[in-house]
């Protein structure tokens, strides 16, 4: 399972990386950068609060 | 969690005939209770101005991201004060989004930590003289001067130059109503003390030559001996052919700081503190999670939801069906946020606050590629602002005799916040 930003969607609300600091960072136009794409047992509730947070729905897990 | 208390009602159908959302007496006579038209309402034409309204959630949404068929030019349109467009907000396109590029970063998280210090020490200073009274007009002595000597401190102006900046700010977003005329000294007014539209005219330009004037200079300066502040990384910035941004691009950019970060927190702040003192339950929920780093982002995202302040312009480009609205070319929408982040569809007990809300994509920044570049100073602001008004002044009340006047300038707000200090 992976997390994936939508580079077309995000326009840096910056919901995201203030609920899931350990998948994302952000980088100086505050928009959201994946830093750990993998998704595992202790990171899904963070995963999951991250998708909820975008106003612009740009983040997914996808399976891979 | 208690409900907002709702204003002068007006039935739906009365005020829809008349809606004017830039009409002062609209203001003053709804309280800006637009809640009370929204509720699913689909778009609304104005008989009275010909203009549209987008009131529900997901029709406001789709507003802020067609921006293949809605520009932020709307300047193109009826413009009785002759006002210029300013930058990034009114451009589009391929080049709206390279200012934003070139922009952000100014306003990024990053850059806005390290006000993190400056921003308490001024709220805290703003606060002392309060905590230590028993009355204060809440907006002359807190939320108007702490966002402006921000804004100062950010941009590199004199501290000591607040006060002109927020007369000139008066001039540009609130001079057509009475309160603020008046402040002004205008005198060419009718008998409600409302302006006409010729001495508003005349204050506008007047303003705009003082206030070109002044950032002139600021800029001149910046450039022969540049230091930390905006202005200094705003004639540094260099497009990728090496170019520096115009005089002209500069001062618009300007322009656009100065109308989009003073109002807008004064605004919320007046408003949420207006609300805290009437519902004590909800302040001390507030107060109960405003220290913990990982509950206080979420309120301050919930209170700038309830209390959402603008209405967004955008111009329509060619004739289109938009959310059931036929658009014409060149008509007007107003995208109204305020009653967006009340459609219960959305957002279940839309009227409640709600800390923990979530999912809250609530459009009180906007949206798509306008989204509000002060986002991340604005949030700072609202949260440390709230922190230390809290900590300094943990009760107070409105006062029955003194009630708060409601602002019915350009954006949702109040012009006088009379509180009890100490009781409540």
């Amino acid at each position: 399972m992976r997390i994936r930003i939508d580079s077309e969607l995000c326009t840096g609300h910056g919901l995201c990386y203030s609920v899931a600091k350990t998948l994302i960072d952000y980088d100086e136009r505050g928009y959201g950068v994946v830093i750990q794409p993998e998704v595992d047992a202790s990171t899904m509730d963070e995963a999951r609060r991250a998708i909820m947070s975008c106003p612009e729905q740009a983040i997914s897990i996808v399976d891979e | 969690m208690s409900t907002d208390d709702t204003g002068v009602s007006v039935g739906v159908s009365s005020a829809l005939q008349t809606l004017d959302w830039f009409d002062p007496e609209f203001r003053e006579r709804t309280e800006f209770d637009v809640y009370a038209l929204a509720r699913g309402l689909p778009p609304q034409r104005s008989e009275r101005t010909g203009e549209w309204y987008f009131l529900g959630y997901e029709d406001c949404r789709e507003a802020f991201q067609r921006a293949d068929v809605l520009s932020n030019n709307w300047l193109l349109g009826p413009n009785p004060l002759g006002l210029s467009t300013v930058l990034p907000e009114n451009s589009d396109g391929d080049e709206q989004r390279e200012y934003r590029r070139l922009l952000d970063p100014l306003f990024g998280p990053k850059l806005m930590e390290d006000l993190e210090g400056d921003i308490r020490d001024y709220a805290a200073q703003l606060m002392r003289p309060i905590a230590a009274k028993s009355h204060c007009e809440f907006v002359a002595e807190f939320t108007m001067p702490f966002p402006t000597i921000i804004f100062c401190r950010l941009m590199g102006f004199p501290l000591e130059d607040h006060p002109q900046l927020m007369r000139w700010k008066d001039v540009y977003m609130n001079s057509m109503t009475p309160f603020i005329a008046r402040q002004l000294g205008i005198t060419d007014v009718d008998a409600d003390g409302r302006p006409s539209m010729d001495a508003v005219r005349r204050l506008t330009e007047q303003s705009a030559k003082e206030i070109i004037a002044y950032l002139s200079e600021i800029l001149e300066e910046r450039r022969r001996r540049p230091v930390s502040d905006v202005i200094s990384m705003l004639v540094a910035i260099r497009r990728p052919d090496g170019a520096p941004l115009s005089e002209d691009e500069l001062i618009r950019i300007c322009f656009n700081l100065f109308l989009g970060g003073l109002d807008t927190v004064t605004g919320l702040l007046s408003m949420i503190v207006k609300h805290f003192a009437a519902h004590p339950d909800d302040r001390a929920a507030f107060m109960a999670l405003m220290d913990d780093p990982t509950r206080v982002g979420p309120a301050v995202e919930e209170l700038v939801r309830f209390h959402s302040i603008v209405a967004i312009p955008r111009r329509a480009t060619t004739d289109c069906v938009l959310r059931g609205a036929e658009l014409r070319e060149d008509d007007i929408i107003q995208v109204v946020t305020p009653a967006a982040d009340r459609d219960d569809a959305r957002f279940p007990g839309a009227d409640h606050l709600d800390f923990e809300r979530a999912p809250n994509p609530h459009l009180g920044f906007g949206l798509g590629l306008h989204r509000c570049l002060g986002i991340h100073l604005a949030r700072r602001e609202l949260r440390i602002g709230l922190q230390e008004i809290h900590r300094m002044m943990p009760r107070y009340s409105l006062d029955a005799d003194d009630p708060p006047i409601v602002g019915s300038g350009g954006v949702r707000g109040l012009f006088t916040l009379p509180l009890r200090v100490g009781i409540g």
